[in-house]
């Protein structure tokens, strides 16, 4: 296994295939979940506070809502990295942006995740 | 971080004017970007008048044309005229090709004539192409075979594995693609281009060559290959046609099935 990159950088070589790869497969994931909860909002006709409650507290449902939410940040996770990667090439500014992206999706999970939990136990 | 604000030097400014003969009928005009590292001036577009009439169907012809009678100063590079060399890539109209291989006619209005974009400029239309050089260099753009051919004859391969060379064989190397990545321009020196990337697909797709696992270990970087997000400007812009996007993603699916 090649330590360095094909290229005209002196540096550790970076692989970058994991990252391409659960872009794609979190990305299907993502489609296949928006599409049974658009499904399911539609079928419900009119939804009000009583009716989300009821929806979000049915274990299917809640199990799908935290794995839309869980697997829904990290692909935005991994989209961002992509685009700080690209437009910020300061090493320090990078690795900077990188963890507020980060930090940032792991409190909007951690709080969506606890939120679902109140509503479905 | 990205630069919001032009260096000192790089405001383009109005430039000469060269008026056509008198007799010229069929007159169109050339702008044509001017720099020179020989003095402090900003970069300028000269406005060339050339007699249609009077000249061959090219571009690069107008170019030798203009050259030769109007402005011996003017610095491009071209040598074969026909596509092969790949020596005459330009931004022609606004999309990068070979002078030698675009038509005056095709051109509506007056003909814009730029180096390659987001390059370092040499003179006038002569980019630097030392990065990607020395980039091309880094992919070891050669047959590593571990065996001696056998003795006498050339190392053989069957139709359908000669196949697979084509649409990569023919690149010509004039950095059309790369120069017109916005990928390349932000990331120009760890990425490698689409140029490059052919090319080390070229040597993948070989039958001949034994080091394929070597090199697709050397491209699985998250700069040096990855930084391709489809954008696709390569196989809009390649004037001879090819597609580096899809050799791109030929190396992607390589290194996704080993």
């Amino acid at each position: 296994m090649a330590d360095h990159p094909a290229g005209i950088v002196n540096r550790r070589r970076i692989p970058g295939l994991g990252h391409w790869r659960w872009q794609r497969y979190s990305a299907v994931v993502v489609l296949l979940l928006l599409i049974y909860f658009v499904v399911t909002l539609a079928s419900l006709g009119v939804l009000d506070h009583a009716g989300a409650l009821a929806l979000v507290g049915h274990p299917v449902n809640a199990l799908a809502l935290a794995g839309l939410v869980t697997i829904g940040l990290w692909h935005a996770a991994l989209g961002l990295q992509v685009v700080i990667e690209d437009y910020i090439s300061v090493d320090g500014g990078r690795r900077a942006a990188l963890l507020v992206v980060r930090v940032a999706m792991g409190l909007i999970g951690v709080s969506s995740l606890w939120a679902i939990a109140r509503v479905a136990l | 971080m990205a630069e919001f604000t032009l260096p000192a030097h790089s405001r383009i400014t109005s430039g000469d004017h060269y008026p056509a003969p008198e007799s010229a009928s069929n007159v169109r005009v050339f702008q044509i970007y001017r720099w020179s590292p020989d003095d402090d001036d900003n970069p300028r577009v000269d406005k060339f008048e050339v007699d249609l009439d009077e000249c061959g169907p090219m571009v690069l012809d107008a170019l030798i044309k203009i050259k030769s009678e109007q402005d011996s100063s003017l610095t491009f590079r071209r040598s074969c005229r026909e596509g092969i060399c790949g020596s005459c890539s330009m931004n022609i109209d606004g999309t990068n090709t070979l002078a030698c291989l675009k038509s005056i006619e095709d051109v509506k209005g007056d003909v814009k004539i730029f180096p390659l974009p987001h390059m370092p400029v040499v003179k006038d239309l002569v980019p630097d192409l030392s990065n990607a050089y020395r980039q091309l260099a880094s992919i070891e753009p050669w047959l590593k075979a571990d065996d001696a051919a056998p003795e006498g004859e050339e190392r053989r391969q069957s139709p359908a594995e000669r196949e697979k060379l084509d649409g990569l064989w023919e690149c010509v190397l004039c950095f059309s693609c790369s120069t017109a990545c916005p990928s390349y321009w932000w990331n120009g020196d760890e990425y490698l281009g689409p140029a490059v990337l052919l090319q080390a697909y070229r040597w993948v797709a070989d039958s001949r060559d034994d080091h394929t696992a070597e090199r697709l270990d050397a491209l699985d970087d998250s700069f040096a290959l990855y930084r391709c997000h489809t954008i696709m400007n390569c196989a809009k812009t390649c004037p001879k046609g090819l597609n580096p996007g899809q050799a791109i993603a030929s190396i992607k699916s390589e290194i996704a099935s080993r």
